[in-house]
């Protein structure tokens, strides 16, 4: 019984945790964000095993897990309120050249964030080449340039 | 407050249909409940450090009978899993066997791996608890560590009684 708790809170505890913290903090990953993933694995490992080093625990923790990803995934694609409230919406940070400052500031994002995005993706260096800027629900930032 | 507010424009506001479709109203309740979550997790640090979750001011505490016959240090939060130590000190005559009896759920929350020094003698005390008997040194005085493991969860009242009199522990697990 203890090992599908133990996963499930921990997986509970983790989804919340990670909301939290913002959809841009973890997924464009800097060196930190990445010892810091790798640091709250190692955190997360103890308690999601105890002290049951055996087989089954640990077959036991990993299908608990499994299990509860792909229901929800199953409850999102369902139900798509459930989706948005889960994932959050993909929101337009530039319309048309016109970067929408409240929705940045909501982020925490700057401009220059969104020219970093646009060099990288697209090779434009001004937001006027910018149609369309996107922060996508995974928390990256897709750029739509303006047709020429 | 100001930095937990979500201010948008009217024209900010507006859920757009292309080329995305968005849902501004939830989307703005999410960045809510992030700032309310960035709070919530600064206070559970604050309370942490200080001590609401074992070793801290909430958490060590000491009791003690009237005149300093007996004293218990112990930590008042514990985490299942985890060892602490609980001091117990006692008044006795010196040179002699004093008896200390533990009684109560203590045992049933938690597992004693040692006890320092050993006790000569021990019993069941009163159906579920313990009774160690220890040697008092030339000035009456005997200080126990038990080394324990918190097994349990959830609150465990137990009650510590020496010769002179008795003190009550209350203590909370975590899962």
């Amino acid at each position: 019984m203890d090992a599908v708790l133990r996963a499930a809170g921990i997986y509970f505890a983790l989804l919340i945790i990670l909301r939290f913290a913002g959809r841009r903090s973890l997924s464009e990953l800097t060196i930190f964000d990445f010892i810091l993933l790798l640091i709250i694995s190692e955190a997360t490992q103890q308690a999601l095993l105890g002290d049951d080093f055996s087989f089954t625990n640990a077959a036991l923790v990993i299908v608990t897990l499994v299990t509860i990803d792909v229901v929800l995934s199953r409850l999102k694609y369902r139900w798509p309120s459930f989706d948005v409230w889960m994932e959050g919406s993909p929101t337009i940070v530039v319309e048309n050249g016109v970067p929408l400052q409240s929705r940045l500031r909501a982020m925490h994002l700057r401009e220059e964030d969104i020219l970093e995005a646009a060099r990288e993706k697209q090779g434009l260096v001004s937001l006027q080449q910018i149609k369309f800027a996107i922060v996508e629900k995974n928390g990256k930032i897709s750029i739509i340039p303006v047709e020429s | 407050m100001g930095m937990i507010r979500v201010k948008l424009t009217e024209h900010d506001a507006r859920s757009r249909l292309t080329p995305v479709r968005e849902n501004m109203a939830v989307q703005r309740r999410l960045w809510l409940l992030e700032r309310l979550g960035l709070v919530g997790m600064t206070v559970l640090v604050l309370l942490t450090l200080l001590g609401l979750f074992s070793k801290g001011l909430l958490s060590s505490s000491q009791a003690s009978t009237g005149q300093d016959q007996l004293a218990v240090s112990y930590e008042r939060f514990l985490r299942n899993g985890a060892t602490s130590v609980i001091v117990v000190d006692l008044r006795g005559a010196p040179n002699a066997d004093v008896a200390l009896r533990i009684e109560g759920e203590l045992l049933d929350g938690l597992t004693v791996e040692s006890i320092t020094p050993p006790a000569k003698n021990a019993a069941t005390f009163d159906k579920t608890g313990m009774q160690l008997a220890l040697r008092a040194d030339a000035g009456g005085q005997v200080r126990v560590h038990l080394a324990v493991r918190s097994d349990g969860v959830g609150a465990y009242r137990s009650v510590v009684r020496g010769p002179g009199g008795s003190v009550t522990l209350n203590q909370f697990i975590y899962p």
